[in-house]
């Protein structure tokens, strides 16, 4: 694991009611360069870890931004941030990753974003623009909800820019992806039914998977408790009903590489031996699920799964 | 995580590279023979999908075929599916073409001819050079004994030549 760093809190900012953008500056020196799509995971003082997008400019190295919606069915994360975190506050990040990537083969950018899916976005149109690059911005919000960042976009993007507010403009995947020239890549980033659509439209319309991108922003979702064993040491552990499994296993000293902590990159894939496993995450083949699983979001669901570490 | 072991090297392409895509807005077929039928079967095939298609024969010689595919592609909508038909030598260079243009690798569908001809990369003197089948040939460049590696280069559409005896580059490969 790379290590980790150590920020202060300069700034908290009111997007919208309930987005609040976080400026995070190093507590000595300058902070690791990032490329667009990069996110970071911050880790909570209340043990939770949450991966979030780092929106600044690339090329801006003195400060990371991240902006956070406060969820409903938070598990800790988010409300921590919205509640707790004060201007100030000292909070450890692991270096940037990206799992969210221009594609150098691309000639033309469809950049679709929802809500708080908008935040990987700005860091790539900063980065498309600098590059003049062919490329359009396609955002669905709720007006005065979930619109961060709409007046600045404005402004940068012009005519680049597609709006979408809820109950006036529908965002329909399938017209965003007719007859677009062949160079053409989506880039997608919102809640799980918008990629889902966006996947099958663009599959509907021949489009090689390689076409198609994306980001599931999305913190696990939190079930019922489960409990789990581990095979070779014959521990056993609960796991909470608002914990997931790899923070479990990270409370109990067990670490799983780990990098989107949102089931998309398949970095802390584990092999396990037997229990009800629901899966939740979108990187195992079906066939890998008999016998593997993704703690970062898959919950048991019956009898206690047994891991195979 | 297994895989079955294989004597198939990696690089080395293997024919038909897939299967029609009847989601597809478009198919464009383009063949090295006349081919008159297999447009036929493919338009069966695909029912609904139109289907067109670039044969050699139709044209003065390869570079306008491939100025034709060149501008059918750049009108074309992502989606669309290119199938190539022909020996390696012809395939290849189309294949570059069509990547350049935004095809990704998966939408492009590969029917190789194995009688045919193929490129040759000679790594001593970095010119490509056509070749039949054997495993050995004198580079028509500079001269060199070459043995044909199993190894191929989709950016050159060519397999690799590496000097056969190194200590006797120029001489004749005894039987
Ligand atoms: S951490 Fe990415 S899939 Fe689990």
């Amino acid at each position: 694991m790379s290590a980790l760093l150590d920020v202060r809190v300069a700034a908290i900012r009111e997007l919208t009611p309930v987005i609040r953008e976080y400026r995070l500056e190093a507590l000595g020196g300058a902070l690791p360069g990032f490329s667009a799509g990069s996110h970071v995971q911050l880790h909570l003082p209340n043990g939770r870890r949450n991966a979030y997008s780092l929106l600044g400019d690339p090329a801006d190295t003195r400060q990371y931004r991240i902006a956070v919606r406060q969820q409903e069915a938070s598990r800790g994360g988010s409300r921590y941030l919205h509640q707790q975190l004060r201007a100030g506050d000292v909070l450890r990040l692991s270096a940037p990753a990206n799992l969210f990537p221009l594609h150098s083969e691309a000639r033309k950018h469809l950049l679709v974003a929802a809500g708080i899916g908008i935040t990987p976005f700005l860091a790539h149109s900063r980065e498309l623009l600098r590059q003049g690059a062919d490329f359009e911005l396609h955002y669905a919000y709720r007006a005065g909800v979930s619109d961060a960042y709409l007046a600045e976009l404005r402004q940068l993007l012009g005519p680049r820019l597609a709006e979408y507010p809820a109950g006036q403009r529908r965002l329909d995947p399938a017209a965003l992806l007719r007859g677009r020239p062949l160079g053409s890549h989506v880039y997608a980033c919102g809640p799980q039914s918008l990629l889902l659509d966006l996947k099958e439209q663009a599959a509907a319309q021949g489009w090689s998977d390689r076409r198609v991108h994306w980001e599931a922003f999305a913190a696990p979702e939190p079930g019922q408790p489960f409990r789990v064993e581990l095979a070779r040491s014959g521990r056993q552990l609960e796991v909470g009903a608002d914990q997931s499994l790899l923070e479990a296993l990270e409370a109990n000293g067990v670490e799983i590489p780990n990098l989107c902590r949102g089931g998309v990159c398949g970095q802390c894939q584990t092999p396990y031996l037997k229990g009800d496993v629901e899966h939740r995450d979108h990187f195992l083949a079906a066939a890998e699920r008999s016998n593997s699983l993704m703690p970062c979001v898959s919950r048991g669901c019956g009898s206690p799964i047994l891991l195979d570490i | 995580m297994s895989s079955a072991p294989t004597d198939h090297p990696f690089s080395v392409p293997r024919y038909p590279s897939g299967q029609p895509c009847p989601e597809a807005p478009e198919h464009l077929l383009v063949t090295q023979g006349t081919e008159a039928a297999l447009r036929g079967t493919l338009a069966a095939q695909l029912g609904a999908v139109p289907v067109s298609h670039l044969a050699l024969p139709d044209f003065p010689h390869q570079a306008a075929l491939q100025a034709a595919l060149r501008a059918r592609l750049d009108a074309a909508p992502a989606g669309l599916r290119l199938e190539l038909h022909g020996d390696e030598a012809f395939i290849w260079p189309l294949h570059a073409l069509a990547r350049q243009a935004g095809l990704q690798a998966d939408e492009i569908l590969l029917h190789c001819d194995a009688s045919g001809s193929r490129r040759v990369f000679c790594v001593h003197c970095a010119n490509c050079q056509p070749a039949g089948a054997s495993a050995h040939l004198t580079c028509a460049h500079c001269g060199v004994v070459l043995e044909v590696r199993r190894h191929f280069s989709q950016r050159l559409g060519a397999y690799l030549g590496v000097c056969a005896d190194a200590d006797q580059p120029y001489q004749e490969i005894q039987p």
